[in-house]
């Protein structure tokens, strides 16, 4: 009897702790949502400029409280904050914002462009250790304009100008193929993982960027202030050298197996006239690099296999017959063949190994990879890489003759 | 003091009057007595008259309503009024000769026999039985007359089937007897009769298969019935908070039903049907956790629709039971598991709304519960006008005054319609009751909470036992062959072995055969020939 | 103690959700990196091994419990002092999972709530369930096991749909020498998870039919160190050898990643559940063992009276041996991996066997 009680005692004693409340328990309206996060260097000081874009859930929602959009208010709000960590940033922006930041669905982190340029490689650290921040948030570096800059600009179609932005940078991957979505775990394993440097698509604002925040914004058919995804930044160590633009973009992407589809115009006719261009589609593009070791010296070679369709011809090229398509595949292949070389040397002559050739090396031959780990960059500078690329056009649509006359 | 309290209800037990001595001789005496023992009550009917065979005054006893009279006046009244008078022979031989031989010789009836003493009497007359007492001697002759207004078999109102047989139990123990012995004319269906209820005296009896049936479990249901000691039962709820085996439990371990399609079936897997008089609703004994989510229908169509039917019940009973507390972890804790839009969404619905999330969902429940009870006690004709008003108007109105949040009002109502899925509804209110503890335990954290919530009832669920079977046998202890009709039901030629705790003995029922497309079949000659 | 009997199936549940305890969300690997699904499937052998060891002695005397066995085999007084040092093992053992898994919880999910309050509530819960005997913590190991399962199923597939899988962060296999995968296999793993199970010398008693509980016992221990293999195997190849070793709760960091169709995503809540339902088994079943060890030692005869006070006692212990993190995992490696595993589960048991036979062969020579 008496151990019943007291043992019943205890547990109302333990029950009695819930009341003085719970914890981790956060309302909604508590919690600013946060849709995308960008970190600028500071002028003058060693820390961090970060700006926050806020989501306004009433001003985006789709429900019926929501009213008309541009009676609850812009749909994001920035807040920008200085510290020396980051962590410390966040919460020092208490002081701006009225609600906890909250991070889980944050979709894009926005690098500016003078704070890539110096190093970046230790600002990762928060992210890593958060539980809150998922590692597949992506990542980009804004060209030409601050990081906070590139927040404030507002988009239609999108409302919430972070979804636009990851909208933008997935489907280009996917159909133009010549930017990459890279997330904050692919960032870091390039960090540290041996014989991988990184690489970050970049973003910019066309046309006025002081405008872009404004509500005039959006007033406008043509808008006079867009976010363009353009171009990818190529790092050594943690430290942006250069941009890959157009070919050399695509044949980055070619290289590490990443191209989806795009479109390639090659010359239609042997004429010079720069008008006639054929342009085909690739529906399929698949690449593999094997590493081959020669008197201790490595060496790569890159198979491309890619498949595609004709879409589009400005000349008068009898696509139903066979040389022509055997024709417009030879060009192809060049061309593809110079995009990826360019690609190459671009990586080359800056002594990064942006692509992973260093790793495929330590899955082929871990002893020579060990050996040469070191020095790394400066082999691959030397190394010699071949392209060897197999291109089929299937089909031409559904004409075969082009309408237009010679 | 314990003491003096039992000898004081013992004696009020007993109703006035000396119930165990045995009738005098005195004709006029017994009437007078009967009738002051009744409080002179007008429904008592004492008719005078005259035994042709004896030629002596008689009289018959019987209860107004209770009685098919027409039966008395025919075969009562008729057959002694009219006798020859009876061969003279010693006298005190003949009291019990004489009764014997009214009661042997001249009443036509099914049912007669001869009563001594004073209860006996008043039990048989209670019942709706006729008392014939005949001037002079020591005894009466009590013949069986039952009638009086009864429910007729009607549709059950609380399992309503789509394919099946409509007929229900009604109030009255011996039809609802003869419906199940309608459907199971094997010798082997045994009964037990108790009177339990000191005031009431109710009719109990329970119906079992001999060797299907675990010997060990009619044994323990009769131990329990015998021991029950108490003033009245009126419904069968009464007798299973006395006979069942974890009374505080929150989770039914006998279950009810108002079908004899069910009893019956019941009955061939090996259970114990207790039927009380008075009420349609018959125990079944014992049940396990995975019988409340069967229904007689899952037999009755084919076994893909049974398979989905089951299974969605089960999904329903999650919903019902997790369903708020999943929506206030999620919101209160967890909001990175929710995709962005979503949680956009609602946090634009929530923004007006002054309560937090646990209280929110507590108001809800609770509205919804009211209004679930005031729509079981409307009359009819308002029925409908109070589920339209609770619905519509509470609800659109609460959303719109910002009250609560239209989500918030989604997610109790699915969780409600989740709710009435349950086939057994005494499962039901379990989990209704349940729901609220679980939702506590979410509002204080999170998915920790209904982790540890749902370990408590699990570990709760596997610890109670049903007349000695495990409550969540087959799934704990695991028995392969049982799977065959829990949460699936395999093809009917599939189904050749009972439960193997409850019918512990006899486990084989027949190898049902498969169903041969009639090309297999031998042929007999084309129906071409002409 | 002995009338409630438990089935080999029964045996085998536990077993499963024992093992997969904590061992399924803590990089047990950081010592052999991206080769750890080698090391688990070696030590899985070792595993076994130890595994019939014990089940060898509890044969002997299968009328007696754990504690009974020992007495009779080194005497009385030894043998209750062996059984004193096993309570007090089983008890900091107990303690040291429920610390972790109150650890994990925090830093991954609640981490304004003090630590004692979700140890807290944890322990009530255990000793709430393990109040109730033996029979209903199997059966209820029964029905988790399959939610486990289905848990375990549906992740896989999510993560499976999703994309995140590149198995060439796998190999190179064996890249820095076949040294560090025996080392991670004989001098970590085999301890823990595999070691663990001496806590089920005490539940084997309990076992209806004595013979059936190594069977059921090695198709447990392959299944489990198959799942741990598998699950530690994908885990490398989301994320990296190297964000692998560096985390503290790889699996969830491996399934936060899933993304389809941008709607089923962060399903970081399924990863908690499995932890909760895991370690709560791991922790019931620890608790078990030390009660029913003390329960024998102090003579007491209704042993699950002393739940309240054995689950009070891990309780406080847990939050008394270290005060932060890395001071756990220190302690984790150094001490109990270390010292108390091996002596408790390999030397103290073949001791035991062997001076148990070379009694049986001394008796039998001298008849």
């Amino acid at each position: 009897m008496r151990t019943r009680s007291a043992s019943s005692l205890m547990l109302i004693g333990l029950l009695l702790i819930p009341l003085t409340g719970c914890w981790n328990s956060r309302e909604l309206r508590d919690l600013s949502i946060i849709g995308a996060i960008g970190i600028d260097k500071l002028p003058d000081k060693p820390g961090y400029k970060v700006s926050f874009q806020i989501i306004n859930p009433s001003a985006v929602a789709m429900t019926g409280n929501g009213g008309g959009g541009s009676q609850a208010g812009m749909p994001v709000t920035v807040y920008t904050g200085t510290g020396s960590s980051i962590f410390e940033v966040i919460r020092k922006t208490s002081r701006l914002s009225p609600r906890q930041l909250f991070f889980s669905h944050i979709r894009l982190i926005v690098i500016g462009e003078t704070l890539a340029s110096e190093d970046l490689s230790h600002l990762f650290d928060f992210f890593e250790r958060s539980h809150e921040v998922r590692l597949t948030t992506k990542l980009v570096v804004s060209r030409g304009s601050s990081a906070e800059q590139l927040l404030q600009v507002l988009t239609p179609l999108e409302r919430i100008p972070s979804d636009a932005v990851y909208g933008k940078l997935e489907s280009t991957e996917s159909i133009w193929s010549e930017s990459m979505v890279t997330g904050v775990d692919d960032v870091i394993n390039r960090l540290i993982g041996p014989g991988k440097q990184l690489l970050i698509s970049g973003v910019r604002i066309l046309g006025d960027q002081d405008k872009g925040g404004e509500k005039a914004n959006l007033d406008k058919t043509k808008l006079p202030a867009e976010i363009e995804i353009k171009g990818i930044a190529l790092f050594k160590n943690g430290r942006l050298e250069t941009w890959l633009d157009g070919g050399k973009a695509r044949g980055a992407l070619r290289i590490q197996d990443k191209m989806k589809s795009s479109v390639v115009t090659v010359p239609c006719k042997d004429h010079d006239d720069p008008a006639a261009i054929a342009a085909i589609e690739i529906t399929r593009s698949r690449t593999k690099v094997k590493a081959t070791v020669v008197d201790g010296e490595p060496a790569f070679r890159v198979y491309v296999r890619e498949e595609g369709n004709v879409g589009e011809v400005s000349c008068a090229v009898d696509l139903s017959k066979k040389e022509a398509i055997e024709e417009l595949e030879q060009r192809w292949r060049s061309k593809t063949k110079q995009e990826i070389r360019e690609a190459i040397e671009a990586a080359q002559s800056r002594s990064s190994d942006v692509y992973g050739f260093g790793e495929v090396l330590n899955r082929s031959y871990p002893r020579t990879w060990k050996k040469l780990e070191d020095r790394w960059s400066e082999v691959f500078a030397d190394c010699e890489i071949e392209v060897h690329v197999e291109s089929f056009i299937r089909r031409s649509g559904m004409r075969t003759k082009p309408y237009i006359k010679e | 003091m314990i003491k003096r309290r039992k000898l004081r209800s013992q004696a009020s037990q007993q109703p006035s009057g000396n119930s165990v001595s045995p009738l005098g001789t005195d004709l006029k005496a017994n009437l007078q007595r009967m009738k002051q023992s009744m409080g002179h009550s007008n429904d008592l009917v004492v008719r005078e008259f005259r035994i042709g065979y004896v030629q002596g005054d008689a009289a018959i006893v019987y209860i107004d309503n209770l009685v098919d009279k027409k039966m008395i006046g025919e075969f009562v009244l008729r057959s002694t009024m009219s006798g020859a008078a009876g061969s003279e022979s010693n006298a005190s031989e003949r009291d019990i000769d004489v009764l014997d031989t009214i009661k042997n010789r001249i009443l036509p009836l099914g049912e007669a026999s001869i009563a001594k003493e004073w209860n006996e009497l008043f039990s048989a007359v209670l019942n709706g039985d006729t008392a014939i007492l005949v001037s002079g001697y020591a005894g009466a002759i009590i013949v069986s007359t039952h009638g009086g207004e009864h429910r007729s078999v009607e549709e059950p109102s609380s399992e309503v089937l789509i394919r099946g047989p409509k007929e229900g139990f009604t109030e009255s123990i011996a039809t609802n007897i003869s419906l199940v012995r309608r459907r199971l004319k094997t010798r082997n269906l045994w009964m037990d009769g108790f009177k339990i209820g000191n005031v009431t005296q109710t009719n109990v009896g329970i119906l079992y298969i001999k060797g299907i049936a675990g010997d060990k479990t009619v044994e323990e249901v009769k131990r329990r019935l015998n021991g029950i000691e108490t003033d009245g039962v009126l419904e069968s709820g009464i007798i299973e908070e006395f006979i069942r085996d974890h009374p505080f439990s929150l989770f039914p371990t006998l279950d009810n039903t108002e079908r004899p399609d069910s009893v019956a079936a019941g009955l061939l897997e090996g259970q114990v049907a207790i039927l009380i008089d008075g009420t349609p609703f018959v125990l079944l004994a014992p049940t396990t956790f995975f019988m409340f989510f069967q229904s007689p229908e899952d037999h009755y169509h084919n076994f893909q629709f049974a398979i989905f039917i089951r299974t969605l019940r089960f999904v329903a009973f999650m919903i019902s039971l997790l369903g708020p507390s999943i929506y206030v972890a999620a919101i209160s804790f967890h909001q990175e598991m929710i995709p962005t839009s979503l949680l956009l969404s609602l946090a634009a619905q929530r923004e007006g709304v002054p309560f937090p999330a646990l209280i929110e969902a507590f108001l809800m429940e609770a509205s919804f519960e009211i209004l679930r009870e005031a729509g079981v006690r409307m009359p009819r004709a308002i029925g409908q006008a109070v589920s339209i008003v609770g619905a519509i108007v509470l609800g659109q109105a609460a959303v719109q005054a910002g009250i609560v949040s239209s989500a918030m009002v989604i997610v109790v109502s699915l969780t409600g319609i989740a709710s009435f899925t349950m086939p057994a509804y005494n499962m039901g209110i379990s989990i209704r009751m349940l729901r609220f503890m679980l939702m506590i335990s979410a509002g204080l954290f999170g998915f920790f909470g209904i982790a540890l919530g749902g370990l408590i009832i699990t570990a709760h669920l596997c610890s109670i036992r049903s007349f000695g079977i495990p409550f969540m046998s087959p799934f704990a202890p695991f028995i392969a062959a049982d799977q065959k009709d829990t949460l699936l039901r395999l093809p009917r030629w599939f189904l050749n072995t009972r439960p193997r705790l409850i019918s512990q003995e006899n486990t084989t029922r027949m190898n049902g055969s498969k169903p041969v497309p009639p090309g297999e079949a031998a042929e007999e000659g084309s129906p071409d020939e002409n | 103690m002995l009338k409630e009997k438990i089935n080999a199936r029964q045996l085998f549940s536990l077993i499963v959700l024992f093992e997969l305890g904590t061992a399924l969300v803590l990089p047990i690997g950081f010592v052999a990196h991206r080769d750890v699904w080698l090391s688990i499937l070696l030590a899985l052998i070792g595993g076994i091994l130890l595994f019939l060891i014990y089940d060898q002695i509890v044969r002997q005397y299968p009328e007696s419990t754990f504690v009974g066995s020992i007495r009779q085999i080194m005497g009385t007084y030894a043998g209750s002092l062996i059984g004193f040092l096993y309570l007090g093992f089983f008890i900091h053992n107990d303690a040291r999972v429920l610390r972790e898994t109150g650890e994990l919880l925090v830093t991954s999910a609640y981490d304004m709530t003090p630590l004692f309050v979700i140890c807290a509530f944890f322990m009530l819960t255990v000793v709430y369930v393990v109040s109730k005997g033996v029979e209903v913590l199997a059966r209820t190991g029964e029905i988790y096991l399959l939610h486990v399962l289905i848990l375990g199923g549906g992740g896989t597939i999510l993560i499976l749909c999703s994309g995140i899988v590149h198995v060439e962060n796998l190999l190179p296999v064996m890249e820095d020498g076949a040294g560090k995968v025996l080392e991670s296999a004989y001098r970590y793993i085999l301890m823990f998870p595999f070691g663990e199970m001496i806590c089920f010398a005490a539940i084997l008693p309990s076992l209806n039919r004595t013979s059936s509980g190594r069977k059921a016992g090695i198709l447990a221990l392959i299944a489990s160190g198959t799942i741990l293999s598998a699950a530690h195997a994908i885990e490398v190849s989301i994320l990296g050898s190297n964000i692998y070793g560096r985390s503290t709760f790889p699996l969830f960091l491996a399934v936060s990643k899933i993304n389809i169709m941008d709607f089923i995503q962060r399903m970081d809540g399924l990863v908690i559940l499995t932890l909760i339902i895991t370690s709560f088994f791991k922790c019931a079943i620890n608790c078990y063992a030390a009660i029913t060890v003390a329960a024998d030692l102090f003579r007491v005869r209704e042993p699950m009276k002393l739940a309240m006070p054995v689950g009070l006692v891990v309780l406080f212990n847990s939050m008394m041996t270290s005060n932060d993190w890395p001071e756990f995992a220190l302690k984790g490696k150094v001490v109990i991996m270390g010292i108390l595993l091996p002596v408790y589960s390999i030397a103290i048991p073949v001791g035991l066997l062997a001076v148990h036979w070379i009694r049986r062969s001394i008796g039998s020579k001298s008849v």
